[in-house]
């Protein structure tokens, strides 16, 4: 098997192998860490596709913003595993141990599902190249294109998403704002009114 | 020289354990880490179709982008409702959350 390929494969053992365990941890913070581990799996993927720039958008905005966010929320929130259980059940593979007759369901829909979609894939034809590393050979030129299509053919959702990016930012601040000033303090209030005083 | 049917059994590898992840998961920010699984295995298969069918003209990559930006979006709106409903109610466990007002 070329280098290539077994790279491409290693990888894709990789992303499959850590989804899965972001879908079964019950720990959300160790869910975090091997999501962010998918997200880096996912984006060597891409480079390896040629899409150079999405692979490195990939690791700035999923496995660096989004993974961090999460974490912040995961820690804000006090969520500390998925059942809710802490302490005594809290173990690396705690969710399959309570195994629930409504996972056996979600599970069977899941592998009902991953058989239509094997059973589709699997049959489409064409193959792609394997990794090529030329990077550092010749000047990628793909970003260029990138560009191009960006800012002429596609400039208008373009112009869209950032504004669709613009309005979910005032939205999420409006969202989490609190409503209540912060109370001053005695201290604080005595120093106010001494210096309101003539 | 890897088959294009291989990126597109990963994608659904990864497609199917988001789902599994949806269907069994408890707490809010569960079901958001499922979701991020979904879009990644879309955007894959953007990318590897991309390449396969059009490998000049990275129309397909354009779409992974907006892909990418509108769930950027989609998470940090999703977030602060996360946080306002734990402000509110002191739980995220969406089995919990059964009225939306009081």
């Amino acid at each position: 098997m070329p280098l290539g390929d077994a790279v491409f494969y290693g990888i894709a053992f990789l992303a499959v192998m850590s989804s899965i365990l972001v879908v079964t941890l019950d720990q959300l913070f160790h869910s975090a860490v091997f999501l962010a581990l998918a997200f880096l799996a996912f984006g060597m993927l891409y480079i390896q596709l040629g899409a150079n720039l999405v692979g490195v958008i990939q690791v700035l905005i999923y496995a660096g913003a989004v993974t961090m966010l999460l974490m912040f929320v995961i820690m804000l929130t006090k969520s500390q595993t998925d059942s809710g259980s802490l302490g005594q059940r809290a173990g690396l593979f705690a969710s399959l141990q309570d195994f629930a007759w409504h996972k056996g369901i979600a599970l069977l829909i899941a592998v009902a599902l991953l058989g239509i979609m094997l059973g589709v894939f699997l049959g489409v034809p064409g193959t792609l190249p394997a990794a090529t590393w030329r990077l550092a050979v010749q000047p990628d030129t793909s970003v260029l294109k990138l560009a191009d299509l960006l800012l002429g053919q596609f400039v208008a959702p373009f112009e869209m998403a950032s504004v669709l990016l613009l309005a979910a930012l005032i939205g999420a601040v409006v969202l989490a704002r609190t409503d209540d000033a912060p109370k001053e303090t005695p201290a604080e209030e005595a120093a106010r009114k001494a210096e309101a005083r003539p | 020289m890897i088959p294009l049917s291989h990126y597109l059994a990963l994608s659904a590898f990864v497609f199917c354990a988001g789902v599994y992840g949806l269907l069994t998961r408890k707490s809010a920010l569960s079901l958001y880490i499922s979701i991020e699984l979904l879009f990644n295995a879309a955007n894959l298969n953007f990318i590897a179709f991309s390449r396969h069918i059009a490998p000049g003209n990275p129309a397909g990559q354009v779409f992974a982008l907006f892909t990418i930006a509108i769930s950027a979006a989609e998470f940090g709106v999703g977030i602060a409702i996360i946080l306002l409903l734990f402000r509110q109610l002191r739980t995220v466990r969406v089995s919990e959350v059964a009225a939306m007002k009081g």
